[in-house]
């Protein structure tokens, strides 16, 4: 299965163009790019919190935003499945009820309810863990009950935020190939910031570079060193240093 | 030996020494002295019994209607980010600083014969002044402040993360209200409504000018104590012991229950 990212996003000070349109064609894109470079606020966008003044979202042909509609669903009607960089897991709930909780928000029906629930902890290997609570589970533990619980609502597409930055330096490896695993079995549409060189040299792939909150059409890593125009952007440092580093 | 801080100098304590002296002796005082004389016939006498039944039956309901009303409001208080917002906190919060004769005024003026709501009272034959119900609406009006900043600050606390990961998965407002905000927020409310409970139970001043102090009907434990001032010292005392150790107990659990809240994730 592959995806294919359609992706210009120029963001300026009050004016926030977005074109997107991602397709059932594809597999994964990463978003790097330096610190305070608009990674975030993409994902934001994407999501719902800022909204475009020119331009449109379309996810597996459906329009989450149009401005020249006017049309901009709410986060809670986009259908997206999000999992931030602490994971965002509820403190207060066990596994399980992180799961319950995140099926009750799209289906009505409490059988149906409950059988995805079951369906989720088996697949993801969580029946053991469904009583925890997030503070006694592992780095990588957490990232199951966060990847399940994102994809539990069958979302349109996954968006993932710096997943590994939480981590510490001992699990951070073994939780990148875990998170590699889970990925290949994924038949969404998935975009990944990053800042780390490491999860480009595991996905190399599709690479989105932004830069001064500007983002280009993705492409090999390679691809964006090989073009001069590039040499003058204010990224150009960050990139040879991740090309750099994920040899 | 130890070598001191230099947050620890003796000038630091001794200045410190002052106000600790000050805010602590009077209680020290009413403790040993508050036990004296006919301590027990003063705590059982009907007229006791019926103030602080009265005292904590208001507080109570005082309380309720606070939690229900102001926990709701203090979520979307925390959640806007509107300068309208802002000022209605400033607005909200001000009768906590509002001397005691000023709110007994202001209440006064809204609910009493010839307030803003005399007129609308009367057709629903409604006497609200000198009469229970203004205890529990002085004490919502003073103490509520106190509950609404503390769930204010709760639900600020929470990681915006989680809501916005709950409203990825499609949670209305409501639900996120209730199954998020409240539970992550639970030990921090309880602790807010025991320092509002605690603040209820001592309220005095604008008790006094919008409610009265008929004995049985209006005359909570401060207004006893007040009375009492005036014929049996020892009396007003041993009284007085009383209500510091039931606030000191509210005051006490809440914060604990603020330490424990601290310390979860």
């Amino acid at each position: 299965m592959t995806y294919t990212f359609d992706f210009a996003f120029v963001a300026q000070v009050g004016n926030l163009a977005l074109d997107v349109d991602i397709q059932a064609q594809g597999q994964m894109l990463l978003l790097i790019g330096p610190n305070g470079s608009g990674k975030s606020s993409l994902l934001r966008t994407l999501l719902g919190l800022v909204p475009i003044t020119s331009g449109h979202i379309n996810v597996q042909g459906r329009c989450l935003a149009d401005a020249a509609t006017g049309l901009g669903l709410v986060t809670e009607q986009r259908r997206l499945g999000y999992v931030p960089q602490s994971y965002g897991l509820f403190p207060h709930l066990t596994v399980e009820q992180q799961l319950n909780f995140a099926v009750q928000c799209r289906s009505a029906e409490r059988s149906v309810q409950r059988a995805s629930v079951r369906n989720a902890l088996e697949q993801w290997d969580l029946i053991s863990l469904s009583r925890r609570y997030p503070r006694e589970l592992s780095g990588g533990q957490r990232q199951r009950v966060a990847l399940a619980r994102a994809l539990i609502g069958e979302p349109l597409a996954l968006l993932l935020d710096e997943p590994l930055a939480a981590q510490d330096v001992q699990s951070k490896e073994q939780v990148r190939e875990a998170l590699h695993d889970h990925l290949l079995h994924i038949t969404l549409p998935v975009i990944m910031v990053t800042h780390d060189p490491k999860d480009a040299k595991q996905w190399p792939e599709w690479v989105a570079v932004m830069d001064n909150g500007q983002l280009r059409s993705p492409r090999p890593v390679a691809d964006v060193l090989a073009d001069s125009s590039a040499r003058s952007a204010r990224s150009w440092g960050f990139l040879q240093e991740f090309v750099a580093q994920t040899r | 030996m130890k070598a001191l801080h230099p947050a620890q100098s003796p000038t630091l304590y001794g200045m410190s020494l002052v106000l600790v002296l000050v805010l602590v002796l009077p209680m020290i005082a009413l403790i040993t002295q508050g036990l004296g004389g006919d301590a027990l016939r003063a705590l059982s006498s009907p007229a006791t019994l019926q103030a602080l039944w009265l005292s904590l039956s208001t507080s109570a309901l005082a309380l309720l209607v606070v939690v229900v009303f102001g926990t709701p409001l203090s979520y979307l208080l925390s959640r806007s980010k509107a300068r309208w917002v802002e000022n209605l906190q400033t607005l909200v919060q001000l009768p906590v600083v509002l001397p005691p004769a000023v709110a007994g005024v202001a209440l006064l003026s809204t609910f009493g014969q010839k307030g803003l709501l005399g007129p609308l009272l009367h057709a629903m034959e409604l006497r609200i002044v000198f009469s229970t119900a203004a205890i529990v609406l002085t004490s919502v009006f003073v103490a509520g402040p106190l509950y609404v900043q503390g769930a204010l600050n709760a639900f600020s606390s929470i990681d915006e993360e989680l809501l916005l990961v709950a409203r990825s998965m499609g949670a209305k407002s409501l639900r996120i209200f209730w199954q998020i905000a409240l539970p992550l927020c639970r030990p921090a409310l309880i602790s807010a409504s025991l320092l509002c409970a605690a603040r209820a139970l001592g309220e005095f001043g604008a008790t006094l000018m919008f409610a009265g102090n008929l004995p049985g009907r209006t005359q909570t434990m401060p207004l006893l104590i007040y009375t009492a001032m005036e014929s049996d010292f020892a009396r007003a005392r041993t009284l007085s012991l009383l209500l510091l150790l039931l606030s000191a107990l509210l005051l006490a659990l809440s914060f604990s229950l603020s330490r424990k809240w601290r310390v979860q994730p």
